[in-house]
């Protein structure tokens, strides 16, 4: 028999989650004891609900950036990927909305400008206000005369490159919700020491945040540094392939650093992805391993700089299908234990009909065995082995990753094998789990809120 | 911006700055040694942590202690318009602060930044 479960309050609810776990007790981020996750400094698991926003702090002001950010939280996004300082695409780069210039001196790192940081800090702290981390980097090198290669090559020598991050350290190293990103679409190749020197350099003055390294795409952080080096501490995913297959490379390295799907295909952007397709990134490399993705779409991206043919405002894009999307894939797995989440890679769990390249079936189950979690990116007849899952009796649900409903199937008995097809044509996300434990229906939150804290204590 | 515009401070006795009876100032010191003080000073938030403006801001709790790791003592401050509050009746010694505002419905916000002072 089956239940339709309406949880519209739950889902209206979910808009508070992203700062449930006030910044406070969460940030900095940090990697678990274990060395599989990343985890807040009370020590629970973090699942990296992000949006990309490269041109926030070098191409709009204040005001817009203050609403982008509030939008975001208002959407249960709680990271943000932004460049420090802006090289290409904002509309002044490299000075930001108000003119203002990032070095005093063109293209030399050793001479920030207080003016310009001061701007930056804004934001970022802005978005602490705001329970959001910001994935930062202080130095955008691009991929092809976009970012700051040729400086560094040409204007900047290792020594400058070592002040450099020693300074942007030193500047930030008591901001609580900072994760730096370097390189930036580039393989460090000729610059490799240059890269090493900023980040070991941040390093030295600043053993509070996390560091990764964004290669070119298709390739890995740990495609391009050893796991041993000093300054990092977790992997990023960045393909436009189907997302499983990189995901279950880096979910299967040896040396192992955590990681998350860091770039896809961004939505409406240059490959035309549709929501179902960045659905699918999103809950695809959950499934294979990662810990949470960063969502992207075209305009908001580089928020209308360069390239300058958007023919939409970016704020009239905040409601991209996909972009409202993503708040249910944080939910979904919040509901259960995703931390603990193993990728069916042998096909024990999905049996048959699992499918390959863009129709793959991405599976997985609780590390307890007590949930198993099936993401079905087109309607297909799948086999699932309900022995694989804990309990004599299982309580199946369909969870509608486009409205963050979620259909209960009923009470499956047995240990056997079983087929399911989902009613539609659309995405869908089977959840199956042990009825002895007596789940909240998928996707459903709890949330409290709270004030935000006092701020710039002061004693005399 | 969201931050509300700095508050004048109270530096000194808090009767100097006029008391509103309502929690802004800590019980005297009963214990009948010297009664040195502390001023916190703040700025008061005005949002929620899910970005909606705070309407139902009730007042503050103010936690403080002698060691970083142990904030033992409690008051709460019901006057939810204060951005100033005088600890009193302290002894010499290290004081450590810190402050979270409450709502109407009792809901605490996490923890400000801590702060300290020497009292002597």
């Amino acid at each position: 028999m089956y239940r339709y479960v309406t949880i519209l309050a739950v889902v209206l609810l979910s808009v508070f989650l992203a700062t449930e776990r006030a910044s406070a007790q969460v940030f900095p981020l940090k990697v678990s004891a274990d060395g599989r996750h990343i985890v807040g400094q009370d020590d629970q698991p973090f699942f990296i609900n992000g949006d990309t926003a490269w041109s926030l702090i070098g191409q709009v002001s204040k005001e817009d950036a203050e609403l982008y950010l509030r939008d975001c939280a208002a959407n249960g996004f709680n990271s943000v990927v932004v460049t420090l300082v802006e090289g290409y695409f904002a509309d002044n780069a490299p000075a930001n909305f108000y003119g203002v210039q990032p070095f005093t001196t063109a293209n030399d790192f050793t001479t920030p400008n207080e003016a310009y940081f001061e701007h930056a800090d804004w934001v970022i702290n802005k978005a602490a206000e705001l329970g959001l981390q910001l994935i930062v980097a202080p130095n955008y090198l691009g991929c092809c005369d976009d970012g700051w290669l040729e400086a560094l090559t040409n204007n900047n020598s290792v020594a400058d490159a070592r002040w450099y991050g020693e300074w942007i350290g030193e500047r930030y190293k008591d901001f609580p919700n900072l994760i730096y990103v370097w390189g930036n679409d580039l393989n460090p190749s000729s610059v490799r020491d240059k890269i090493r020197a900023m980040a070991e350099g941040v390093d030295s003055r600043d053993q509070n945040h996390l560091h990764t390294y964004h290669a070119s795409a298709e390739n890995s952080a740990l495609d391009q540094w050893e796991a041993s080096e000093s300054w990092l501490d977790i992997n990023i995913t960045y393909t436009y392939q189907p997302v499983q297959q990189k995901s279950l490379e880096d979910y299967n390295r040896s040396p192992f650093l955590p990681f998350f799907l860091f770039e896809s295909q961004y939505e409406n952007d240059f490959l035309g992805a549709q929501p179902e397709q960045v659905r699918k990134q999103a809950y695809t490399a959950v499934l294979t391993g990662a810990n949470g993705h960063h969502y992207g779409s075209w305009p908001i991206w580089h928020m209308n700089g360069k390239p300058n043919d958007d023919q939409v405002d970016w704020k009239d894009t905040l409601g991209y299908e996909g972009r409202i999307d993503m708040k249910h894939v944080k939910e979904l797995f919040e509901s259960r234990d995703w931390h603990t989440l193993v990728p069916d890679q042998g096909h024990q769990l999905v049996t048959s009909g699992y499918g390959s390249g863009d129709s793959f079936v991405a599976a997985a189950l609780t590390g307890d065995s007590a949930t198993a979690i099936v993401y079905l990116p087109r309607r297909t007849t799948i086999s699932l082995d309900l022995g694989q899952i804990s309990g004599d009796s299982k309580t199946g649900w369909w969870f509608n990753p486009r409205d963050g409903s979620a259909v209960e199937i009923g009470t499956l008995a047995g240990s056997g094998s079983m087929s399911f097809t989902p009613s539609s044509g659309d995405d869908w996300v089977m959840v199956i789990d042990d009825a002895s434990r007596d789940f909240r229906a998928p996707g459903e939150v709890t949330a409290v809120v709270r004030p935000n804290p006092p701020e710039n204590l002061r004693v005399e | 911006m969201s931050r509300r515009p700095l508050e004048v401070f109270c530096l000194v006795a808090l009767t100097a700055c006029g008391s509103s009876g309502d929690g802004d100032q800590a019980p005297p010191n009963t214990g009948g040694g010297p009664t040195l003080s502390a001023t916190l000073s703040w700025d008061s938030p005005a949002f929620n942590n899910d970005g909606s403006a705070l309407n139902n801001l009730s007042g503050y709790r103010v936690i403080y202690g002698n060691a970083h790791t142990n904030l033992d003592t409690t008051i709460d401050v019901t006057n939810p318009s204060i951005s100033t509050f005088v600890v009193d009746g302290l002894s010499p010694g290290t004081y450590y602060f810190k402050v979270r505002a409450v709502n109407d419905q009792g809901v605490e916000s996490a923890d400000s930044n801590v702060v300290s002072i020497v009292l002597q």
